[in-house]
């Protein structure tokens, strides 16, 4: 879509100054380069669920991380998602859609707004990712920064346990499974989110 | 986007052996005899994608695009309630056992982002049918379950490209590409069927560039068929949903295959009720020859050739020079076979 080529630019270098800020305040403390980001994401940036939780999170992705991948470069990219998600809310709020076809709702937005952010992220891991691991990450990074009570673990396990979601393989190769993974990551947000957006009038 | 009143929306997947699953929604109520018609619209549609397929003499081409104008049956018609639009559009997948077609018919009383809707059937619904398939394929013992659940993503996809429709057709900036003209068909009809002619014209058999370009295009034989073949099924769709005071005219079919693309362009005009046809098969072409030009070139000598401002001559002249009037007539199957073994021959 070429209205929202946009969508998926950020400014890397503000974002690097922004955190070596950030970076240079605590480097005095006991603060290690996880727990310096996990705090930066959100005190400055207003993402990720908590302190504590964004820790576990950076913490259990970086084993995936490919060799050019940095922690940074894992940040940047949960930036990006929420810089996303602000216009895909904005969009939101303005489509109406049927009644009752929350598959529609679910299809329109991810075919619209998240499809690309697919190999965005996926150009992050290496293969041994498994689907689950990336459909959990979906829902964390896309989340709203209001979501509470988050619990890692019950959350990697909920994702775990979705037969929708499966890592395939025929013989060696891995089957693309990359929508099945959109949808089981993202439906619950867009259900959510369009089920209590503030609606505005045509 | 918009509540559409009269619609036609047909999307037809058709998998590595060309086993068809369907979905067809409309706006109207339609008769048992109607909807048996109804029921053999996807194969019928898929025929000459097959076909091509079949036919090309090198790569897999694929039909991507076929659109159609529309005109009034008769003049004294005051009903406004008309589709604007009706267009065909084409996605396919290779998989490991072959090619997967995801084939769209969509009639509608606006105009169309076509580019929007074709890149959702790319990038999004045909993707996602080959996921589902191969998920529940490793997850269900029977197929039958499986086909179940590709019939239910396949109604998923019908209700997002429906939900897509009503928006007004964007013109996108593109880089102005230049063509070369590698055939001219001819096509002539009157009501009353007493005249009914299909002629291609192009290079002397002998001519090097006839051989040269042979790669350029799936061949002469499929060209042909193609434009009379979808002129004649988007009428008989229009007939199966009463939309009887239009009648359809191909405007433009897009192929392509790896790197390359076919653009083929047909204009027409209609005296005495005999309806004449012109069409261009046109490949992409960066060469600043004189010979090579951009669509509207072609579109408004088309135009001038068909209300009388230039001669047929004329027009074969200024279109390629290298062209011949020596005319291959494609109405019967002799004819059609004659050109495959001479046209499409590349010794």
């Amino acid at each position: 879509m070429e209205k929202f080529d946009d969508l998926y630019k950020i400014n890397r270098e503000r974002f690097l100054d922004n955190y070596r800020v950030t970076e240079n305040i605590l480097k005095g403390t006991e603060k290690n380069k996880v727990k310096i980001i996990a705090q930066w994401l959100v005190d400055n940036q207003s993402v990720g669920p908590s302190q504590e939780s964004n820790i576990e999170i950076i913490n259990y992705y970086s084993k995936y991380l490919k060799k050019d991948k940095t922690l940074l470069d894992f940040a940047l990219e949960w930036i990006r998602a929420q810089k996303i998600r602000s216009r895909y809310m904005l969009d939101l709020i303005k489509t109406h859609f049927p009644s009752d076809n929350s598959n529609l709702v679910i299809d329109y937005f991810i075919s619209s707004f998240f499809i690309k952010y697919n190999k965005i992220l996926r150009d992050l891991f290496k293969d041994t990712i498994q689907e689950y691991e990336l459909s959990a990450l979906l829902e964390i990074i896309f989340a709203s920064e209001r979501e509470q009570n988050f619990i890692f673990e019950n959350h990697m396990e909920k994702h775990k346990n979705n037969p929708q979601c499966p890592t395939l393989f025929k013989g060696s190769e891995r089957i693309d499974t990359s929508i099945l993974t959109l949808r089981s990551g993202l439906a619950n947000i867009i259900k959510r989110d369009y089920e209590s957006r503030v609606k505005i009038p045509p | 986007m918009h509540e559409l009143n009269d619609f036609i929306l047909g999307l037809f997947f058709a998998d590595e052996n060309n086993i068809i699953y369907e979905n067809i929604k409309f706006s109207k109520e339609l008769t048992e005899l109607k909807k048996q018609e109804l029921m053999v619209l996807p194969l019928k549609f898929f025929g000459p994608v097959f076909l091509t397929k079949a036919y090309s003499r090198s790569f897999n081409w694929i039909i991507k695009f076929i659109e159609s104008t529309l005109s009034f049956k008769t003049q004294d018609i005051e009903d406004t309630s008309i589709i604007q639009s009706i267009f065909n559009l084409n996605s396919s997948i290779i998989t490991d056992k072959g090619v997967t077609n995801l084939f769209a018919i969509i009639a509608s009383p606006y105009t169309e982002d076509i580019n929007f809707i074709y890149k959702k059937m790319m990038d999004y619904i045909h993707p996602s049918l080959l996921q589902v398939r191969s998920m529940y394929r490793q997850v269900v013992d029977s197929e039958i379950k499986v086909q179940q659940f590709l019939e239910e993503e396949l109604e998923r996809s019908i209700n997002l490209i429906e939900y897509s429709l009503g928006s007004t057709r964007k013109i996108y900036w593109k880089e102005q590409v230049k063509y070369y003209c590698v055939g001219v068909i001819e096509r002539k009809r009157s009501r009353n069927l007493s005249i009914k002619e299909l002629n291609i014209y192009t290079f002397n058999k002998d001519d090097p560039l006839r051989r040269e370009h042979l790669e350029d295009i799936p061949s002469y034989y499929v060209m042909v068929i193609l434009t009379e073949y979808y002129e004649k099924m988007t009428n008989i769709t229009l007939d199966i949903f009463e939309m009887v005071n239009v009648n359809s005219n191909i405007r433009q079919i897009e192929l392509g295959a790896k790197d390359k693309k076919v653009l083929y362009l047909e204009e027409y005009s209609e005296e005495d009720d005999i309806k004449k046809s012109y069409g261009v098969i046109l490949i992409p072409m960066e060469d600043e020859s004189e010979n090579v030009k951009n669509k509207s070139f072609y579109k408004k000598n088309l135009r001038k050739m068909l209300d009388g401002n230039i001669s047929f001559e004329n027009f074969i002249k200024i279109i390629n020079p290298h062209f011949i009037l020596e005319k291959w007539a494609a109405t019967s199957n002799i004819e059609l076979e004659k050109i495959q073994e001479i046209l499409d021959k590349k010794d």
